[in-house]
């Protein structure tokens, strides 16, 4: 049996019902697969596999179902042998097998899925057909997933030098090169690289995964090298769980690269062996204390081997139901609401910041929770003038820089229902846009080009305060682009698969 | 992306595709799509087309298929890459399979 004709047309049939081609979620292919291979061979019933691409007609007029279910009897009986089977159900299957001879064995299970007989030992047919096809599912779709993520990559590799070819998918697989260049070190290598060179390009990174998490990372007009890091992932177990960050390596610190570098690089590697059962609601206290441990590690490390690069930190997990978030230092994550508004949801750890909170919640508090509007417009002139305090980047925490002890990173949680779109910036954005201006940006641009939108805005436009010049403690202009800035930014779907 | 498209030409003509291949390039600026309407000409080979495109929506893009010669001499390269990268991964795999024989 020519097993190409067969993957060409199951794989059809997986990407078509995938719930979102490019989304990295197999779930839906893999039950229409599993669904089509069974119906064919008990039932002689094509109907399952998709039209398109003619995958029925490939299947039926090339693939006897005798043939196919020998063939996925010879795959499973060959399997066992080899230690690729995984759960519980299969590696019972698999036992009775090797208590077998094999052509006994394929035969069997041949009978089984095309039918014949009710059982193989002592698991009943319908459920040897459900493991032998998901085990073929599992290790084929995905292969063939795996291998266009591969060749994407290596084409990129090849090409890129010579085109600046980007963001290349193949058959809408796409590679995370946030991921890649994170892991690689190139993130900020190439960044720095391209302003040490004065090259034509700017010297940014952007990535971007389905539309659905965004970054981009810009040296800023003034800085010699970038400082910044960023991460998204997908949970490789489960891609609705999510991860973002941002770090902002200590300008003032020596190696601030380094330390931020080192955090996303060690974030990758933590939060792919994440267990998934740590999503769920009822382990968000143990999921805290997990994220607090490694982020102290991460301290720890930077203390013994580059003692004096520092970093901030902000990061976002979603999770099954809600989404927490970490913060250290002044590295910002604010989220869209429902209502059009948008909350900081992160507290900066500089004094005047928590000056500015302590006086605001306490007014609050003394008002039975209510701010009238000549209040709220205060509240948002006092949180715009922080970006101009002379002594505004001065922060209290941080990671590594010489932090002996806990590093005390800062909880929140809020439900992944009443959010919208998840923000994480680095303060080259939040010095240089004022929230209003922030939101303003929001509102009047597409989701997918937000990101990059709101870095370009910081990076070339000033804010000027006339009324705070001659001051002693606060300056009367910023200028565009005076800090290494990046975004983060996750966009949700809503129910109807929009953004 | 997608893997099928709306994709609407030159002329207004809309219509759906599949999508084999798109990325973005910092030489020329502009962004490509590689894709196919499932029709093969004289000698049975399936037809590819490129384009610079625009994304209009989620599900829509907006091509120009007026292609320069250097746009044409990327777009080309990089399908022959694909396929060799391909061919290499096959034969690999084919190695690969030999020695856990």
């Amino acid at each position: 049996m020519d097993a190409s004709i067969l993957n060409s047309s199951l794989y059809s049939t997986y990407t078509k019902f995938n719930k979102e081609y490019g989304k990295n979620n197999d779930q839906e292919g893999l039950l229409q697969v599993k669904e089509a291979l069974i119906r064919y061979m008990r039932d002689n019933d094509a109907n399952y596999f998709t039209k398109t691409n003619n995958a029925r007609g490939m299947l039926v007029a090339n693939i006897a179902r005798e043939e196919l279910a020998t063939y996925l009897s010879e795959y499973f009986v060959q399997l066992s042998k080899k230690d690729y089977l995984k759960d519980f159900d299969e590696l019972i299957l698999g036992f009775q097998v090797l208590g077998t001879t094999n052509q006994l064995a394929i035969n069997q299970i041949r009978d089984c899925l095309l039918g014949r007989i009710d059982s193989f030992s002592s698991v009943s047919c319908d459920k040897v057909a459900d493991i032998v096809c998901d085990v073929y599912n599992r290790i084929e779709m995905r292969q063939i997933a795996e291998d266009e993520k591969k060749l994407a990559r290596r084409t990129q590799i090849n090409v890129s030098p010579r085109y600046g070819v980007r963001n290349l998918q193949v058959n809408s697989q796409l590679v995370n090169y946030c991921r890649e260049e994170v892991l690689s070190g190139k993130q900020i290598a190439i960044q720095n690289d391209l302003r040490r060179s004065n090259s034509h390009v700017r010297p940014r990174r952007e990535y971007n995964l389905n539309d659905e998490m965004i970054a981009v990372t810009d040296i800023g007009q003034k800085r010699k090298t970038q400082q910044d890091s960023v991460l998204m992932l997908y949970h490789p177990k489960n891609p609705n769980y999510k991860f973002l960050v941002v770090a902002d390596g200590m300008g003032g610190s020596v190696d601030g690269d380094k330390a931020s570098q080192e955090i996303t690089r060690q974030m990758v590697e933590w939060f792919e062996t994440l267990n998934p059962d740590m999503m769920l609601e009822v382990n968000n206290s143990r999921l805290r204390y997990e994220w607090d441990r490694k982020l102290n590690e991460i301290n720890d490390y930077i203390l013994s081997t580059t003692p004096n690069s520092g970093s901030t930190f902000v990061g976002a997990i979603v999770g099954e139901e809600s989404t927490t978030i970490a913060s250290i230092g002044d590295s910002r994550c604010y989220a869209l609401g429902y209502d059009g508004e948008l909350y900081q949801m992160t507290t900066d750890d500089n004094i005047d910041f928590l000056k500015y909170k302590a006086k605001w919640d306490n007014y609050r508090s003394a008002v039975g929770g209510r701010l009238s509007e000549y209040h709220l417009r205060l509240m948002k002139r006092d949180k715009d003038d922080l970006r101009f305090r002379r002594d505004a980047n001065k922060i209290l925490k941080c990671i590594g820089a010489n932090t002996e002890g806990p590093v005390g990173t800062t909880f929140n949680r809020l439900n992944n229902s009443s959010y919208k779109a998840l923000m994480l910036f680095s303060d080259g954005v939040t010095d240089c846009l004022s929230d209003t201006k922030l939101l303003a940006i929001t509102r009047d641009t597409l989701s997918k080009d937000l990101a990059r939108r709101i870095v370009d805005e910081a990076i070339t436009v000033k804010s000027v305060r006339p009324d705070l010049v001659g001051s002693s403690e606060y300056y009367s202009e910023i200028a565009a682009g005076k800090d290494n800035t990046s975004a983060v930014i996750y966009n949700k779907r809503n129910d109807m698969g929009e953004r | 992306m997608k893997k099928v498209m709306t994709l609407i030409d030159e002329e207004n003509h809309s219509d759906k595709y599949e999508i084999f291949c798109s990325f973005d390039s910092d030489m020329t600026g502009r962004s490509y799509v590689i894709y196919t309407g499932y029709y093969e000409n004289d000698k049975g080979q399936l037809v590819l087309n490129a384009g610079y495109y625009e994304q209009i929506d989620e599900d829509t893009l907006k091509i120009n298929r007026n292609l320069t010669h250097e746009e044409n001499q990327m777009i080309s390269d990089i399908m022959k890459n694909i396929f060799e990268q391909a061919e290499k991964m096959d034969k690999e795999k084919k190695e690969q399979k030999k020695n856990e024989d």
